[in-house]
Formats: structure tokens, sequence, C-alpha cells
């Protein structure tokens, strides 16, 4: 049935979009303290200190740092949790 | 004021005379100054796009942040009215604390902009206008890093 083929394109486009993962991202800001953004990471995420300053300082020096990647309910939980922390913080989907 | 940790993990909060009332209530008001919690609760979620988060969410924020603020308020009124000369932040109470402190830094930072300054800035010499927030600004930043390093929240 080579009249079904075009069909198969655009279903196999949105099989990959849906896979996408979604980044969980944290923004710098004026007033947050370094240390208390450090912990919110390591008590939401449960990552080691290492790596939460390390996080945390690409946030200070590059503006943002993805934290957290995968399935968008669980993106969506963590943006939520790091909001009452009064992080600012949002996600958007992976372009990989 | 005088502000410091205790042996069994709590923050010690010592009234030397009634101005330090003055100087804590003004940290509530800054806190919840000018629909600050809505602002608050915009402003964190600034980089989403979301109509759900906007339904489903940030209501909980507005109320989730007034209430830290209600929690040590009402802990303020308590010393004040019994008179208390000193009083204390638990762990228990730490979350609400923090969470009122930054939400008094972050009206500050709104307003007048404090992150801008050298880090040299002298208040005295500066705009007298900045004096005032200055000064709490820096009592906020105080409390609140003694928090972070002295309690579990």
């Amino acid at each position: 049935m080579p009249t079904e083929s075009p069909t198969i394109t655009p279903k196999s486009k949105q099989l990959t979009q849906l896979s996408k993962p979604w980044n969980v991202i944290i923004y710098d800001d004026p007033v947050n303290l370094m240390e208390y953004v450090t912990k919110v990471i390591m008590r939401i995420f449960g990552y080691p200190k290492s790596q939460a300053s390390s996080m945390m300082l690409e946030v200070h020096n590059l503006g943002r740092s993805i934290v957290w990647s995968g399935e968008k309910e669980r993106a969506e939980l963590y943006v939520q949790q790091l909001h009452e922390a009064q992080l600012t913080a949002g996600m958007e989907q992976s372009d990989k | 004021m005088k502000l410091g940790p205790t042996i069994d993990g709590r923050i010690k909060i010592e009234i030397d005379h009634s101005g330090d009332f003055y100087l804590l209530a003004e940290m509530l008001q800054d806190a919840a100054g000018d629909e600050q919690t809505t602002h608050l609760a915009n402003h964190v979620g600034q980089h989403l796009d979301d109509e759900d988060w906007e339904e489903f969410v940030k209501p909980d924020l507005v109320v989730k942040f007034k209430q830290d603020i209600l929690t040590v308020s009402n802990i303020l009124a308590a010393a004040q009215d019994e008179q208390q000369k000193e009083f204390f932040i638990s762990s228990e109470d730490a979350a609400a604390w923090y969470s009122t402190v930054n939400q008094a830094r972050i009206f500050l930072e709104g307003k007048y902009e404090l992150s801008e300054l050298d880090e040299e800035y002298d208040p005295i010499s500066g705009d007298p206008d900045l004096v005032e927030p200055f000064v709490k600004g820096r009592f906020y930043i105080q409390l609140q890093s003694l928090i972070l390093e002295y309690l579990e929240f």
C-alpha cells in the first residue's frame, strides 16, 4: 500500500516529539543566597553537595542551569517545588 | 537587638529596646507590601507560559507565601504582647522565617535595587532615601544567613 506511506512521517515525528525530555531550569536572581540555592537543589533532587554547588554556580555565572531532565509530569512537580522555595524556575522541552 | 545561635539548635533574638520590634514589624510589612506575594508568585514563574500554572499553581503559591508571613507575624505578636526580652526561631518555624525574610528582601530589591550598589557603598554619604532600606536589607541578610547556617529546614 504505497499510498499510505506519507502519513507515517508525521506520526513518527510526533512520537519523536513526545519522547523528548523536559528540562527543569533554575534562573539567576539578585536575592536568593547562593548557599540557599545549593541547599534547595540538594533537598529537592537529592544531589550531593558538590553537584548542587556546581549547578548553583552555573546559575550564578551563566544566568541559568538545567538541573533535571525527564518526563513532563515530574518536571512540573519539581518546578512547583522550586517555586515554593522562592526560586525562579521554569521548564522547556529539550531539543535533543 | 542581638541575634545568635543557641547550643540546642535554635536562633535567639534578644530584644534590647522597643525599637527592635519596630524593625521586625518593618520586615513583616516589607514582606507583605504592595501585593508582594502575588508579585513573588509571578516572579518565580516568569519563565513559564502555562495557563495551568496560572490557574492551579500560582494561587497555592500566593496562599503559602502569605501563610509564612502570618506564622512569623503570630510569633512576633505573642513575643511583643508578653513583652519578652528574648525569643527563639526553632527549626520548626525556620522555613516560614526564611520565606518571610526572603519576601522582604525581594520587595526591597524590587523597589530599591540594592543589589546594584557597590560592595563598598557607604549609606552615610550616599542617597538619603536609601539609608533605611540599605540598613534593613543588611539586617535581613544577616538574619537569613543565620537561619540558613544553623537551622534545619
